[in-house]
């Protein structure tokens, strides 16, 4: 093969590559979205699950058919079982989003690419962020106190349900269904005084809360 | 919060993993086949001398030395390398986890079950290690010849299951059945063991306090016909088992 067809190759060898990368990224796909809200979680409540995801979880038989082929536990919590290809393929997921912030790969495939994609690489950490920031914003109940919740804890770095309910004027209750949802989110950390940040990826991407 | 098709996802998924696989990526087949010399990867792969090529590569994990091209620990290919092996066991009916009580377990029914939640046939579900299997005896037969792989392939599929209470020396067992059949010198026999059986043990399970060692042998293209536990009570105890009978068996077929 010559230098150029060499060239030609590799770029669409590439181009498919980060193609499946792209497809697996949890903003994309239900199925890998589904496993890594329960990953990043330890666990979820079954009933949450069954009212975000009723395509996987309503329905007995293809419950039990999701469970048995990629190792998830539904009991009154739902879970990865360890060791499983479900766990495997949320620990390749992750390392996928984390290449895909990498500014060097992204410069560089990115301009290997740039016909493909004229926009640059998409950031699947900050797309991943985005959606579920957007389902959030979308739960008919504590929704939307629970982004007023998180712009509190992003001002404040770190907070306590007592100062939210008093920054917010809301009730005890009412702040603690928020926090529940935000922790769901994978948005807030949790400490043992019982106090609350932003995770990681909200320091990193507070921008993105500017359109809520 | 995607309010997509189950079906459609699962669609997705499948050819996502189909378009990583070694068999259909020339990025993931370099990377699933590190370490390597420089020389013979270079041979083998001439995209290697483009000069983005390498760093693409470079940036996600592999290391590239005047001797030797390697993976770098807990890297993107790192992961890549060892999630293709997972995928292969997944989609092959092998997949092996070890629960809380230290037993074995297999995540049965993969592909009938993915076929069910598709809707499709079995026969849609890609087998990635039977098609990465097929293009390995396909180059080993080329290097070796069609009898000799065959041969190796059907000691291979003999085996099964060894155990005992003393180290099992699979490689002496090779020799000593394959030297008189293969008629071929032992440098040769060490070759196509490494080639195609063992050429490596990595390390899967071992927990603390645990009398329980997991390893799968890797061979040089990640055919991988067994893996080995060894078990401590009084004694060792060493078990060798033989994984992807069928696919292996049907790769054996089409040498005929």
């Amino acid at each position: 093969m010559s230098g150029e067809n060499l060239e030609v190759e590799f770029r669409k060898q590439l181009l498919n590559f980060i193609n499946a990368l792209i497809a697996l990224a949890p903003s994309r796909n239900m199925v890998t979205q589904f496993l890594y809200l329960v990953w990043i979680n330890g666990s979820i409540d079954y009933r949450v699950l069954e009212d975000a995801y009723p395509d996987i979880v309503k329905d007995e038989y293809t419950r039990d058919l999701f469970g048995s082929v990629l190792g998830v536990r539904f009991e009154d919590k739902v879970s990865l079982v360890p060791g499983s290809y479900g766990e495997q393929l949320c620990n390749f997921v992750k390392k996928a989003m984390e290449l895909f912030e990498n500014k060097d790969f992204s410069s560089i495939v990115g301009s290997i690419l740039k016909n493909e994609y004229p926009q640059g690489l998409p950031n699947l950490s900050k797309e991943w962020l985005d959606v579920r920031i957007r389902g959030l914003s979308q739960e008919p109940t504590y929704g939307e106190l629970a982004i007023k919740v998180l712009k509190e804890i992003i001002k404040y770095g770190k907070t306590k349900v007592e100062e939210l309910e008093r920054i917010l004027g809301k009730s005890r209750g009412t702040i603690i269904e928020a926090l529940k949802l935000l922790r769901l989110y994978g948005l807030v950390i949790e400490y043992y005084d019982k106090s609350y940040a932003p995770s990681n990826e909200v320091i990193k991407y507070t921008d993105i809360l500017g359109g809520y | 919060m995607t309010r997509g098709n189950l079906r459609e996802s699962f669609v997705n998924l499948l050819n996502a993993l189909t378009n990583l696989s070694p068999s259909r990526n020339t990025l993931s087949q370099i990377i699933f086949l590190l370490p390597e010399e420089t020389n013979t990867m270079v041979f083998s792969f001439p995209e290697l001398k483009v000069p983005e090529a390498k760093k693409v590569l470079e940036v996600m994990g592999v290391k590239f030395e005047n001797e030797t091209i390697s993976i770098i620990n807990d890297s993107f290919a790192y992961t890549l390398h060892w999630f293709i092996h997972d995928t292969f066991d997944w989609l092959d009916d092998e997949y092996m986890y070890i629960d809380e009580k230290e037993f074995r377990n297999f995540m049965s029914g993969v592909k009938s079950g993915l076929a069910k939640l598709m809707n499709q046939e079995i026969g849609f579900i890609p087998n990635l290690y039977l098609e990465w299997t097929r293009l390995v005896v396909a180059k080993l037969v080329q290097e070796y010849s069609r009898e000799k792989i065959k041969k190796v392939l059907e000691w291979v599929l003999s085996q099964r299951r060894y155990s005992a209470k003393n180290e099992l020396n699979l490689f002496a067992t090779f020799v000593v059945n394959m030297q008189s059949s293969l008629k071929t010198n032992p440098a040769e026999l060490k070759e196509l063991y490494e080639a195609l059986i063992e050429k490596t043990k990595v390390l899967i399970y071992k927990k603390r306090n645990s009398n329980k060692t997991i390893y799968r042998l890797c061979s040089k293209y990640h055919v991988d016909p067994f893996f080995e536990e060894i078990l401590l009570f009084n004694y060792y105890y060493y078990y060798i088992e033989a994984r992807h009978i069928e696919s292996l068996q049907k790769v054996l077929e089409e040498i005929h």
